[in-house]
C-alpha cells in the first residue's frame, strides 16, 4: 500500500514538474513552402519562471535525420516573438523540422522540444513524385470549443467571419489567425507537433538566460597538436563606429564565451588570442544548435492531387520571383546599440586628425610631426611604440594597446607604411587603462579613411567570422491587402495573418485569394491564461480562381 | 654565512619590488576564469594616491564594500570601493591586479556602500547638474518623489595659515568636507539650500506658498536637525503643492 502511494506521489511530482517547465511553441505561417521562400513564424513561451529574465528564442531548421540547415535568434516582446527564415534555395525536397528553444533549456534534460514539421519543395524540381513521410505520432492542441468560421467569396475576395465563445474571449491572451493555401500532403501532419528531447550531444556550455543578446562560445586550441589552450585570453572585437571589445579567459577545456547584447543582424567579428605567438592558435565557434533524436520516415508516393499541388506552387514560386523579385527581405542589416558614450578604452586623452596636416608618407613621420606623446621608432627592422604616462608623468615601459579600426594589433610594424592619406583619426590614451582585469600601458587607436577587413587575412592566428546575431524585428506585412498589381497574377501562398491581443467575440476579415489552384485553410490559434493553447482549422473551397496553365498564364 | 646570504637576497628582492611599485607598475597575476563575466567589464584608469596634508578627499577613509551599477543595467556586487569627493570619482581596488582603478564615470549610473546587516545601502546616483560648472556628478538621493531631495558630498582644498604636516613639510592648504543639500524640482531645476527653515522656504516662489510652507513646518515641528526631518519637510511640501505633477 505504501509503495503504491509512493509511486503515485512520484508520478504526480513528475507530471507537475513536466507541466511547470518552460515550453516554447512555434507557429509557422505555412505548412509547406518552396526552397528560396521566406517562412514566417510566431513563437510563444509559456510557463516561464519569474527569475528567468531571458527573452531570446533560437529557431533552427533541421532535416529528419537531425542535420542542421540554419538557425535564427529572435527577441520576445512579453512572451511572444515573430521572425522569419529564408529557406535556402538549394534545399532538396522533403519534410523538415523546425525546433524552437531558449539557451537556458539546453541545461535541463527534461526539456521537451515541440518540433513542427514543414514540407519544403525544391524550386528546381518541376515534378515531385516521392517524399520521405515522417512515421511518428504528433501531439495536438485542443480544439477551440464552439468556434464558428464562416466564409463567403466574391470573385477573388474571400470574406471570413470568426465567432469565438465568450470564455475564450475572456481567457485568451493572444489570437493568431492565418489564411493560406491548404497543402494536400503537408497538412496531413502540420497541425500538431512532435515531442523531442534534448540529446546528450547538445553543447551545454554557458546555458544561461539571454536577454536581448546571444552567447557566442567556442574553443581555442593549438594548431600544432590540437590540444586545448586553457588560460588563454581570447579577444573579441566587432568593428563599428564605436568598436566593440571584450575578452574571455579559456577554461581547462579551452572553451570561451562572449555575451553579445543589442547586436542586430549579421556581421563580422574578429577573434584572436592575447599572446606574442598567435601563429600556433586555432579557434572554432560552437554552432549553438540543439540535438534531438532523428525522426523515422518512409518513402511515400504522392497522389495525383499532391503532385499537382507541389508542381503548381513550384511554378508559382518561379513566377513570383520573376515578377516580385525586388520585394525580397534584406538580410544584410547590422547594428549595435551603443549603451556607452566612449569605446572600451574610455575617453581619449587626445584625438589627432592627420589629414589636417601636411602629407606625410609613413607612421614614423606622423608620430614625430603630429602625435605628441607617441614615440614610434624602427631600429633594425624592429618597430616599437612608447607613449607618455600622464599618471606618473613618465614614459610607459611597455607597448601600448594598439587598435586598427577597432581591432587589436600586436605588431607595431603594421603601422609603418601608413601615411596621412590613409589615417582618418588617432585616439591616444596617456594613462594606464583597465578593462576588467586587462591592463594596458596606454592605448593607441588608429582609424582609417576606408575601413576594410581584408588586412586581417594576412595576420596569422586572427579569425574573421561572419556571425548571425539577433534577427532584425520585421513584421509580416506584405499581405492582408488587395492585389499588389492588377495586371500581374497573385502567387501568394499565405493570404492573411494577424496576431491579436485585444480579442473580440466576432472577427471579420477579408483577403484576396491567389491564382494558385487549391483550397484555403483558415487556422485560429488561441493562447489562453493558465498556459492553455487551443487550435482550430477549417478548409474552405476556393471557387473563383484563375488556374495557372503550363505556360504560367 | 648561508643564512646571511639568504637574508641579503630577500632584502634585495624587497627593495626591487618596492622600487617597481613606486614606478607605478602593478604585479601581474595570471588571469583565470574568475575574470570572466556576462556583464560589461568595469573600465577605468589607474588611480594614484596623493598626499593629503590635512583633512580627507574621501567620503570614507577606509575601503568599503559596495556595488556598482552600469548605465546598461549591469551590476557588480561586493567590490572594495572608495568615493573621492574631491574629484567626484569612484575608486575600486581590483583584487586580481592589486591596483586602484578610477572607474569611468561615463559608464556608471549608480553605486552604493553596504551598511550593516539589513540596512539599506548608502546610494549615490549619477545626475546631470545643469548649473555652472555643469556636468555629471554623484548625488546621494534622500527622497525621490515629484520633488527630490539629494545631497552632494564635496571636499574642497582651502588655504590656511602655514603649518607643518605629519611629514614635517610646510603647508598652507587643507581639505575640508562639506555636504550640500539640493531640492530637484519637477522641471529638473536644482536648488541648493541650507538646513534652516528660512533657506528651505526661500526655495519656493509666491508669498502665499511661502506662508503655507512656514505653517506646515511649524505644525510638524520641523527644524532641519537631521536628514529625517529634511525628508519629511520635502514630503509635506510635495503633498501640499506638487502631488499632481
Amino acid at each position: 500500500m505504501n509503495k503504491k502511494h509512493f509511486i503515485l506521489f512520484l508520478f504526480l511530482v513528475m507530471a507537475f514538474a513536466l507541466k511547470a517547465q518552460e515550453q516554447v511553441h512555434l507557429f509557422p505561417d505555412r505548412s509547406s513552402c518552396v526552397s528560396g521562400d521566406t517562412l514566417w513564424f510566431n513563437v510563444v513561451i509559456i510557463n516561464q519562471t519569474p527569475d528567468n529574465t531571458g527573452n531570446v528564442i533560437h529557431i533552427q531548421l533541421d532535416d529528419l535525420n537531425n542535420h542542421h540547415i540554419m538557425k535564427v535568434s529572435v527577441v520576445c516582446e512579453g512572451n511572444n516573438a515573430e521572425g522569419y527564415l529564408h529557406v535556402p534555395d538549394s534545399l532538396s525536397t522533403g519534410v523538415y523540422v523546425l525546433k524552437a528553444f531558449t539557451n537556458l533549456q539546453k541545461s535541463n534534460p527534461a526539456t521537451i522540444i515541440h518540433q513542427k514539421l514543414v514540407t519544403i519543395y525544391n524550386r528546381f524540381e518541376s515534378v515531385i513524385n516521392l517524399i520521405d513521410l515522417p512515421k511518428t505520432n504528433t501531439s495536438e492542441f485542443g480544439e477551440i470549443p464552439d468556434i464558428s468560421i464562416v466564409s463567403n467569396q466574391e470573385s477573388s475576395i474571400m470574406n471570413v467571419k470568426i465567432d469565438l465563445p465568450d470564455n475564450i474571449c475572456k481567457d485568451a491572451l493572444e489570437l493568431i489567425v492565418t489564411a493560406r493555401l491548404a497543402d494536400p500532403f503537408a497538412d496531413k501532419f502540420s497541425s500538431g507537433w512532435v515531442n523531442g528531447t534534448i540529446s546528450q550531444e547538445t553543447e551545454k556550455y554557458m546555458a544561461v538566460s539571454e536577454n536581448t543578446g546571444i552567447i557566442i562560445s567556442g574553443r581555442i586550441y593549438s594548431l600544432t597538436d590540437g590540444s586545448p589552450k586553457p588560460g588563454s585570453t581570447v579577444l573579441l572585437s566587432i568593428p563599428d563606429t564605436l568598436p566593440y571589445f571584450d575578452y574571455c579567459i579559456a577554461d581547462e577545456q579551452g572553451r570561451f564565451f562572449f555575451y553579445i547584447r543589442n547586436v542586430i543582424g549579421a556581421g563580422n567579428l574578429v577573434l584572436q588570442e592575447l599572446t606574442d605567438n598567435q601563429e600556433d592558435t586555432g579557434m572554432e565557434l560552437f554552432q549553438n544548435y540543439i540535438e534531438t533524436p532523428g525522426i523515422n520516415s518512409e518513402e511515400q508516393v504522392l497522389t495525383n492531387e499532391q503532385r499537382s499541388f507541389s508542381s503548381d506552387i513550384v511554378k508559382a514560386s518561379y513566377f513570383d520571383k520573376f515578377f516580385y523579385h525586388s520585394q525580397s527581405l534584406s538580410s544584410d542589416t547590422f547594428s549595435i546599440r551603443k549603451d556607452f558614450t566612449y569605446p572600451f578604452y574610455g575617453p581619449p586623452t587626445k584625438s589627432f586628425y592627420p589629414k589636417l596636416f601636411i602629407d606625410l608618407d609613413n607612421f614614423t613621420e606622423i608620430s614625430r610631426e603630429i602625435l605628441r606623446g607617441v614615440q614610434y621608432r624602427v631600429r633594425k627592422e624592429q618597430a616599437s611604440i612608447r607613449m607618455l604616462d600622464y599618471g606618473t608623468e613618465s614614459i610607459f615601459a611597455g607597448e601600448p594597446f594598439k587598435l586598427f579600426d577597432g581591432i587589436p594589433v600586436f605588431d607595431p610594424g603594421f603601422f609603418n607604411d601608413m601615411g596621412t592619406n590613409k589615417i582618418k583619426r588617432v585616439d591616444a590614451v596617456f594613462y594606464k587603462r583597465f578593462f576588467g582585469d586587462l591592463r594596458f600601458d596606454g592605448v593607441l587607436a588608429i582609424y582609417s579613411n576606408n575601413p576594410t577587413l581584408s588586412w586581417i587575412e594576412s595576420i596569422p592566428g586572427v579569425s574573421l567570422i561572419h556571425c548571425n546575431y539577433l534577427q532584425p524585428a520585421l513584421r509580416w506585412n506584405f499581405s492582408n491587402k488587395t492585389s499588389r498589381y492588377a495586371n500581374i497574377p497573385n502567387f501568394e501562398k499565405v493570404f492573411y495573418r494577424e496576431r491579436m491581443e485585444h480579442i473580440q467575440s466576432d472577427n471579420n476579415f477579408s483577403f484576396e485569394t491567389s491564382d494558385i489552384k487549391g483550397d484555403i485553410l483558415i487556422e485560429v490559434i488561441a493562447v489562453c491564461k493558465g498556459n492553455e493553447i487551443y487550435q482550430s482549422r477549417k478548409i474552405i473551397e476556393n471557387r473563383k480562381q484563375r488556374v495557372i496553365d503550363k505556360t504560367g498564364n | 654565512m648561508k643564512r646571511k646570504l639568504i637574508i641579503t637576497a630577500c632584502v634585495f628582492l624587497l627593495i626591487v619590488v618596492e622600487a617597481t611599485a613606486q614606478k607605478g607598475f602593478v604585479p601581474v597575476k595570471e588571469l583565470t576564469t574568475e575574470s570572466n563575466t556576462l556583464n560589461y567589464k568595469l573600465a577605468g584608469k589607474q588611480y594614484y594616491n596623493t598626499i593629503i596634508p590635512s583633512g580627507t578627499v574621501f567620503l570614507y577613509d577606509d575601503w568599503k564594500d559596495g556595488y556598482v551599477q552600469l548605465i546598461n543595467g549591469d551590476r557588480y556586487d561586493n567590490l572594495s570601493l572608495k568615493y573621492n569627493i574631491y574629484l567626484d570619482e569612484l575608486i575600486e581596488i581590483n583584487n586580481r591586479s592589486v591596483t586602484m582603478i578610477m572607474l569611468d564615470k561615463n559608464t556608471i549610473s549608480e553605486f552604493g556602500f553596504y551598511n550593516q546587516k539589513n540596512d539599506e545601502p548608502t546610494v549615490f546616483k549619477k545626475m546631470y547638474y545643469p548649473k555652472n560648472p555643469d556636468g555629471d556628478y554623484y548625488f546621494n538621493p534622500l527622497y525621490e518623489g515629484n520633488l527630490k531631495l539629494v545631497v552632494r558630498y564635496r571636499s574642497l582644498e582651502e588655504e590656511t595659515g602655514l603649518y607643518k604636516d605629519s611629514y614635517g613639510i610646510m603647508r598652507n592648504t587643507k581639505y575640508s568636507s562639506y555636504q550640500y543639500y539640493y531640492v530637484i524640482f519637477p522641471d529638473n531645476r536644482f536648488e541648493k539650500f541650507k538646513l534652516k527653515r528660512r533657506s528651505f522656504v526661500e526655495l519656493f516662489e509666491g508669498k502665499e506658498v511661502k506662508k503655507e510652507i512656514r505653517r506646515i513646518l511649524r505644525r510638524n515641528d520641523i527644524f532641519f536637525r537631521n536628514d529625517q526631518q529634511t525628508i519629511k519637510a520635502v514630503q509635506l511640501v510635495e503633498e501640499a503643492f506638487y502631488s499632481n505633477h
